[in-house]
């Protein structure tokens, strides 16, 4: 006798496996933003990840939209890091080691460095995470005005650092996304249609 | 400072959203000082977060250690520990401080010896000056 394939509504999933779920999706990228943010810290870095998502786990019902779980997880991660500050602090050769796989090298190091905890998570949230400002805003914990100010604040104290350290990744990312979209503009300004 | 360079800059510092200004970019294309912000901008942009080495403590979730999960919660009850020893030896030694002060206090009143005096208290006649 054949068996009907679909007799009824599929069981609702464990939760066991919605939190194992819900880790995969984030863990990997939640660490690197705490690493990032920390600029390298592993020990701070793995803690503040470790109780984010132990946080996050334990509301997997009200963080079902993974980008608003993101940021979410990003602030509870920040809140974290802003905390543990009479731990050991890592030496230099450390965190760079830590934060290598990841593509930083001393130039790009040397700029972020300047940055305090809050204004490195701003700039990795926004440009390197690309999230949007209202994400950016539950990362700070700020309002998405004030997210805003602030988040173009930490941007340019990066850029001044990256200037006075002799422009980070210079020549090995001259020819990066951003650098090919501004030139494609200019070329435009000088192609017949744009002098019409 | 230029305007257009002014209007790149402040087009960088907003994220970069869409295309900048057309004489903007015209202008960025051919100043130092702007392509060195697009640079730093790209080298950020190029770091990717999901490489980082996870450690084995995040890869598997902990269990059975809800109560000191976290060194922050041990300090903590350390501290309280150690505020509680030190306020118990401070009561005891305040303590201690009061029961000597009774102690001075009792020796102090005649009522208080029971031992006689080996000096004989003077009498009213004896006090009286001799005629």
């Amino acid at each position: 006798m054949r068996q009907p394939i679909l007799t009824s509504t599929p069981p609702a999933p464990q939760p066991e496996l919605l939190r194992a779920a819900f880790r995969d999706l984030h863990a990997a990228r939640l660490h690197g933003f705490a690493m990032l943010a920390s600029l390298g810290d592993r020990r701070r870095a793995a803690d503040a990840t470790r109780r984010a998502l132990a946080d996050g786990s334990s509301r997997i019902d009200q963080l079902r939209h993974p980008e608003r779980a993101a940021a979410w997880l990003r602030a509870q991660a920040l809140r974290s890091l802003r905390g543990g500050w009479w731990r050991r602090q890592p030496a230099r050769v450390e965190r760079l080691a830590a934060l290598a796989p990841m593509g930083v090298d001393a130039r790009l190091f040397e700029a972020l460095a300047t940055l305090s905890i809050a204004e490195r998570g701003a700039v990795v949230a926004s440009i390197v995470e690309l999230l949007n400002p209202d994400d950016v805003a539950i990362v700070l914990g700020r309002s998405p005005s004030r997210a805003r100010r602030d988040t173009a604040r930490a941007v340019a104290r990066y850029l001044g650092a990256a200037a006075t350290s002799a422009a980070p990744g210079a020549g090995a990312t001259a020819a990066g996304p951003l650098s090919q979209r501004v030139r494609a503009v200019a070329a435009r300004a000088f192609s017949p249609a744009a002098s019409r | 400072m230029s305007d257009p360079h002014r209007r790149f800059g402040a087009w960088l510092l907003a994220g970069a959203p869409g295309e900048p200004p057309r004489d903007a970019a015209l202008h960025a294309s051919v100043c130092a000082e702007c392509m060195a912000g697009v640079a730093a901008l790209d080298a950020l942009a190029a770091v990717d977060p999901g490489r980082a080495l996870l450690p084995p403590s995040i890869r598997a979730p902990q269990r059975g250690t809800a109560v000191l999960r976290t060194p922050a919660l041990a300090a903590g009850a350390v501290l309280i520990i150690a505020l509680g020893i030190a306020a118990g030896v401070g009561s005891a030694i305040s303590r201690g401080d009061k029961a000597e002060g009774a102690v001075l206090e009792a020796t102090g009143t005649p009522a208080a010896t029971t031992q006689p005096t080996s000096r004989p208290t003077p009498s009213a006649a004896s006090s009286r000056p001799a005629s």
